[in-house]
């Protein structure tokens, strides 16, 4: 019996590796980050159940990390690849996380003293982090990195707190990259996605006009384990919305953007608006759409019960611009009532900008080391997207998630499982 | 028409009607019912209404289309073939200027003489200054002075070491956008021939609507071709700083259809005016109000009237680099008294480094 | 309950950094611990779940003798099994471990009232060893698993499931009521996104069935009975084949069928008023018409109409059927009226995209409401009239022929399937999955999975997706040979037990039935399905059901300790 290497640990990465592990063949997981868990693991709930996503995902996260069979390579890239299909050599850099993991308990104690904060991209760079961290509370594993770009020990040679005060004694500021050799006999990619970043879009103002957010950073907003732990507040004073907008398609089905259709975001905004009012039970939400995407199982009903239950008005339009009123930071949204013939102003406290789904960062870097086509638009490329889903470029590795295409958490872990039974045919074989 | 324009990519998302002056003050008119209607087919309808003249071809429709749908080509091409049905929309001015440019394609105009500025008919370097003597006749009133500012430009190109050939005409812009190729074509050639008669190497102009009429509706044009902003940008300049607020107001043509809204404010900078930008600026900045002396009405009063409320929310002098944004704001101006002074870029130029 | 030893009770205190101890008195609640009947060992570590307090445990398991357990710390959700691990290095069975939660519950909430949240901490831990003095041994069996398949349904998906087992190494059984395998496909021209014809797939996985020996197929035959369990189930056909087979996992891969638009659109009137299978199967035969104008309308049926879900892949279905007319009849005008085109992913829009360019017209019109609001027959056309919203008013068009997109809707005899696998069906009809996000092609119910549009209406690629993956999940209990049942199964006291039936009702894995004993009915477990979730014990009225590790004594105990 063989072992498949995993890059990429969210939940596509994670179901193939327990796909894989539970039927005895030996995995390793390589995860960039500090923690596996993805991108679902920030998300706040999942659509159409409204499960909690961290809820729902942080059992698997611990399975996969407590499984005999897979070991988990967390702050680790992949760097090479040499060998062909049913025998290949996956090289991997183990960043130095500067944390002896073996001592480690996660308890915290140095990032409460360490005096250097920088923006939490874990929470869309809402608030701080320290330079000794965990990307968010359920991380796994619960060991602590030291950021060595920012870290005062590592760049100045002054401060030293977390040595001082971890009782574990696992500050080690001596640690170097390692680098490892792993054979594999299939490789299954699953390295995820990242999101567009809508600054370019000026007629709405995002980054200029405080209450204007993506998605993401409304996930984040709207999440108990966030920065404003579950309230959502605007500016100027922090006062909770009365109204929401969310509009669709912000850089997406655009030609000079990104030509494709993310296939989540229509699905997204109504859970969205859903769980605002949730919270907020007068909170109305109006959803400005091109076609309302609702086609999987379940979606359309959920749009319906969105408009029946949760104050949701879906408008049909996509506005042209939004106006900020300097004083009240209130947003007036401009767009043209189909129904009455004229451009209607619609003036709310919260703006929610859709923006796309794109591969994730190093897609590309990851795709010339290990020898893979990708698409037109930066995706991964299957051999033939009708007949062979799962089947990169490449024999032997293959892919799964929304590297391949925008997809949702359900349809990544079909796809992870598709991607698990050809890797464990080279695996067993 | 669907095709040129590629309105078949259009989905209906109405983002352009959404963003459309036009349709923000009069709802009857929407860029998006009119590629809707072509679609399904009912184009009679469209050719026939007087809707097809409403659109002031300022583009913000097409900068914000997520499908690449040009409107600005569709509604030229609407506008042929509506002018092919006998719908010619309602001139501006009782159409003197259509007029004139008949005129213009005809005969030539006998070159006022400038103040200041010296110029050579031999000179590798053109001024092509466009219509400016004629809306002096028209628009004395409103207090624009167009020969004023065409003598600043040759001052300015003096300054710098140049003495250009000074060509007055018409470039056929107003033509071409509404819809009379006849007249267009006979303008065009007529151009055409007068740049390779004088064989002149490089062409300047004061008005974004010759400059993108020459670069994108000649395509035999192989002069290079500046706007007077463009050239500015590149000259050594220097000024300090008073204590009057300006901004800037990117017109149509320079702005979003040609792309070029850095030159006008590095030139700005370079002499000490702190550009403070409107709300709309850039590729949002909105539209004069009018544009091809065409259907100027109250609709266009409107769009106007809120151009100058930002900019004197914002700044004491406008800044414009197009002579017909500035003839269309001092309209308003004389006859609605507002705490702003108009100017064209090179009158401030020429004023502060001359 | 029998105490043949004494009991002996180690309990471990972890100050988990500053996280716990920095909130609470730790050396006090473990003073405290120390007092409590049958605590033999008591020990603060810093962090238990260090190498170092891991060891401390083992350690102290053999040198006090300790028979029960309890660490207080942190969560089970995260370190539960880690302990349990300690202890069954140890030499203690795992389930002698009792955790108490004093971080999450207790440390964490209580951050400004450390007194209280020290008595809650001994709390706690007094409720902990109570209910650790009762704690019983379990053991968890290995059950063997038959390796090989059942796949039910010889379509697109169950074709790729059966070959994507077979490629791994098990024996399928693959079940089709036709004659031949190919399901709705056989009724399919081209395929999108690449018009691949959807003969010529078939063709080829048809061959590569046959040329597979671990696939057997059974055509014109059908499932007649369904017996056992995740490993061992045992299958009676019926039809042309009356087999009996012994399988360890099953697929259900019936798919859908289009739905019929009778009485919608003059269907049944008009003859050129057609659904788009029927235009498949035209186009498949070469008999297109001269068409000059074709309206295709999509969600007839669907979205609220006769069914409620929108049927996924409708939108794409006619965009592909459009772009092939405008091919064979270049001069035809052809538009889709619909509500919304659902063309997701950078595929399908782009697709869509050239559909657009090369001449299909899309009109929307609202969601909620007919597509169509009115079909006539008018001097010879048929007069499609529908609301335009975005030009608010009603226009028309005169086609030659009519399109109707129906959705796929549940197959009749998916109501039978479900009855014999005892496997649900949601509200729309379709199969019910175990989890919508994270189990999409299992069933709760062990060993029996699903894929393709019995599922929920999908296309080529996501039924071979679903295919694969439901392959995927088979493969598991068959490549490791053997199941582990759950050790909180519920034991049953025959004496009480009615028979009455409500246990086998609640089981939503099929795991509990009835059977005769000495005459009576009564309940019996089945550990091989059984998930240990006590839906049994918690409705049994007659109190005849006992769940392991969670007995009624255990959780009583607990319980007493704060109430009295």
């Amino acid at each position: 019996m063989k072992n498949v290497v995993v890059i990429g640990g969210g939940v596509a990465g994670i179901q193939a590796s327990l796909d894989l592990a539970e039927r005895g063949i030996h995995v390793y997981l390589v995860e960039k980050e500090p923690s596996i868990g993805g991108r679902m693991a920030l998300l706040d709930k999942t659509m159409s159940t409204n499960d909690c996503s961290i809820c729902i995902l942080a059992p698997k996260m611990n399975d996969c990390f407590s499984h005999p069979n897979i070991e988990v390579l967390e702050y680790s890239e992949v760097v090479g690849l040499t060998g062909e299909a049913g025998d290949f050599t996956v090289k991997v850099r183990r960043k130095a996380k500067y944390v002896d993991a073996s001592k480690c308990t996660g308890c915290g104690d140095c990032m409460e003293k360490c005096p250097t904060e920088i923006p939490n991209e874990y929470n869309s760079n809402l608030n701080k982090r320290k330079a000794i961290y965990l990307p968010f509370p359920q991380a796994v594993p619960r060991k602590a990195t030291i950021d060595e770009e920012y870290c005062l020990k590592l760049t100045k040679n002054r401060c030293g707190l977390c040595q001082k005060i971890c009782k574990a004694e696992a500050i080690d500021y001596t640690q170097k990259d390692t680098m490892v050799e792993l054979s594999a006999a299939a490789i299954i990619v699953a390295v995820g996605l990242s999101v567009y970043d809508p600054r370019d879009l000026h007629e709405y103002g995002y980054g200029k006009y405080e209450n204007v957010r993506t998605w993401m950073e409304y996930e984040r907003l709207i999440n108990a384990a966030g920065p404003t732990h579950g309230h959502l507040k605007c500016a100027p004073d922090g006062r909770r919305p009365k109204k929401i907008a969310f509009i669709q398609c912000v850089g997406s089905r655009d030609v000079k953007r990104c030509r494709w259709c993310s296939s989540v975001c229509c699905m997204v905004s109504i859970k969205s608006a859903m769980l605002a009012n949730e919270h907020y039970n007068d909170l109305e939400s109006y959803i400005f759409y091109s076609d309302l995407r609702v086609f999987s199982k379940r979606f359309y009903e959920y749009s319906k019960r969105g408009e029946k239950d949760y104050r949701i008005t879906y408008i049909h339009a996509r506005p042209g611009e939004i106006a900020e009123d300097k004083r009240t930071k209130n947003l007036t949204l401009y767009y043209e009532n189909e129904d009455e013939g004229k451009v209607d102003a619609l003036e709310v406290e919260m703006v929610v900008l859709a923006t796309p789904i794109l591969p994730a960062e190093d897609t590309v870097r990851i795709a010339e080391t290990l020898g893979l086509e990708v698409d037109d638009d930066g995706f991964l490329k299957t051999v033939d997207y009708l007949q062979y889903p799962v089947e990169t470029s490449k024999p032997g590795v293959y892919v799964a998630g929304c590297c391949e295409r925008p997809k949702d958490i359900t349809e990544s872990v079909i796809q992870a499982s598709a991607a698990a039974a050809k890797a464990a045919v080279l695996a067993e074989g | 028409m669907i095709k040129k324009s590629r309105a078949y990519y259009c989905v209906e998302c109405r983002k352009c009607s959404s963003i459309c002056p036009v349709t923000r003050v009069y709802g009857k008119f929407s860029p998006a019912s009119i590629v809707e209607r072509s679609l399904v087919g009912i184009d009679d309808e469209v050719l026939e209404s007087n809707e097809v003249w409403k659109c002031l071809s300022c583009g913000l429709c097409h900068e914000v289309c997520p499908s690449g749908v040009d409107f600005l080509s569709f509604t030229r091409e609407v506008r042929m073939l509506a002018r092919e049905r006998g719908n010619t929309g309602i001139p501006t001015h009782e159409g003197v200027f259509e007029s004139i440019e008949h005129l213009m394609a005809e005969g030539e105009v006998a070159p006022p003489s400038l103040e200041h500025g010296k110029t050579d008919e031999d000179a590798d370097t053109l001024y092509f200054a466009g219509c400016l003597p004629f809306f002096d006749t028209m628009f004395r009133e409103v207090g624009f002075n167009g020969m004023k500012i065409a003598d600043d430009v040759v001052r300015l190109l003096n300054h710098y070491g140049i003495t250009p050939a000074v060509h007055y005409g018409c470039c056929g812009h107003d033509a071409l956008w509404n819809g009379d190729m006849k007249l267009f074509e006979k303008l065009r050639k007529k151009n055409v021939a007068m740049v390779k008669e004088r064989g002149v190497k490089k062409i300047i102009f004061s008005c974004p609507e010759c400059y993108r009429t020459f670069k994108m509706d000649y395509p035999e044009m192989n002069a290079e071709l500046l706007h007077i902003s463009e050239f500015l940008a590149e000259q050594k300049m220097e000024g300090e700083a008073d204590d009057r607020e300006y901004t800037y107001h990117d017109p149509c043509r320079l702005g979003r259809h040609l792309g070029i809204y850095d030159a006008p404010r590095e030139v700005l900078g370079r002499i000490g005016v702190e550009v403070r930008e409107m709300e709309h600026h850039h590729e949002l900045a909105v539209c004069c109000g009018t544009a091809a002396w065409m259907s100027c009405d109250w609709k266009s009063e409107e769009i106007r009237k809120e151009r100058l409320d930002e900019a004197e929310k914002t700044a004491d002098i406008l800044i414009t680099a197009c002579p017909k944004c500035q003839i269309h704001f001092k309209c308003t101006l004389s006859h609605e008294k507002r705490d702003l002074e108009v100017k064209d870029l090179v009158e401030l130029v020429a004023e502060r480094i001359l | 309950m029998m105490m043949a030893e004494e009991l002996r009770i180690g309990v471990f205190v972890c100050d988990c950094g500053t996280n716990i101890a920095g909130f609470l008195d730790v050396p006090e609640v473990c003073e405290y611990a120390k007092t409590l009947p049958d605590v033999v060992y008591v020990k603060e570590n810093m962090y238990t779940c260090s190498n170092a307090g891991i060891q401390e445990i083992m350690d102290a398991i053999p040198k006090y003798r300790l028979n029960r357990v309890v660490v207080a710390s942190c969560t089970p959700r995260t370190h539960e099994p880690l302990f349990r691990k300690a202890c069954e290095d140890a030499g203690l069975n795992k389930f002698l471990f009792e955790f108490v939660n004093i971080r999450d519950q207790c440390s964490w909430v209580h951050q400004k009232e450390r007194e209280k949240a020290t008595e809650k901490a001994k709390d706690l831990v007094r409720m902990g060893v109570a209910r650790a003095r009762l704690l019983e041994p379990l053991e968890e069996i290995e059950i063997p698993v038959e390796k090989s398949s059942l796949i039910i349904g010889g379509g697109v998906a169950g074709m790729t499931a059966a070959l994507s087992l077979a490629e791994q190494g098990f024996e399928v059984h693959l079940v089709e009521r036709e004659c031949t395998l190919g399901g709705l496909l056989n009724g399919i021209n081209e395929l999108y996104p690449s018009d691949r014809d959807a003969g010529a797939l078939l063709d080829e996985m048809r061959e590569k069935i046959e040329g597979e020996k671990r696939v057997h197929v059974y055509l014109e035959s059908e499932v007649d009975h369904v017996d056992g369990y995740i490993g061992n189930f045992s299958v009676k056909l019926k039809g042309k084949s009356r087999d009996e087979l012994k399988v360890g996992t099953i697929i259900v891969a019936t798919g859908a069928q289009p739905y019929e638009p009778m009485y919608m659109y003059n269907y049944d009137e008009y003859e050129n008023v057609i659904t788009q299978y029927e235009l498949e199967r035209m186009l498949k035969e070469k008999k297109t018409g001269n068409w000059q104008k074709i309206v295709f309308i999509q969600c007839v049926g669907g979205r609220g109409e006769r069914v409620r879900y929108c049927s996924r892949i409708c939108c794409m279905n006619s965009i592909k059927n459009a772009r092939l007319l405008r091919k064979l009849l270049p001069d035809a005008e052809i538009y889709i009226i619909h509500r919304g085109m659902q063309t997701y992913g950078t595929v399908y829009e782009e697709y869509v995209r050239k559909a657009r360019e090369e001449g299909v017209r899309f009109v929307r019109v609202k969601d909620g409401i007919p597509t169509a609001s009115s079909l006539e027959k008018r001097n010879g056309k048929l007069a499609v009239g529908f609301y335009h919203p975005g030009l608010r008013r009603k226009l028309e068009i005169d086609a030659d022929l009519v399109v109707l997109a129906t959705p796929l809707i549940q197959r009749e005899d998916a109501k039978r399937i479900s009855q014999l696998l005892k496997v649900p069906l949601g509200q729309d009809g379709f199969f019910f999955e175990a989890h919508v996000k994270l189990r999409p092609v299992d069933f709760a119910t062990d060993g029996i999975f699903m894929a393709g549009s019995c599922r929920a209406p999908a296309d080529i690629n996501e039924c071979m997706m679903q295919a694969m993956a439901a392959a995927s999940r088979a493969a598991i209990p068959m490549a490791k040979g053997y199941v582990k049942t759950e050790p909180y199964t519920p034991t049953i006291d025959e004496e009480r037990c009615m028979g009455c039936g409500v246990c086998v009702e609640v089981c939503p894995y099929g795991a509990m039935h009835l059977v005769e004993k000495n005459g009576r009915r009564v309940a019996e477990n089945i550990p091989a399905a059984c998930k240990g979730c006590g839906a049994c014990g918690s409705s049994c009225v007659h109190r005849a059901i006992s769940m392991g590790h969670f007995r009624d004594e255990q959780i009583m105990a607990q319980i007493d300790e704060v109430v009295t």
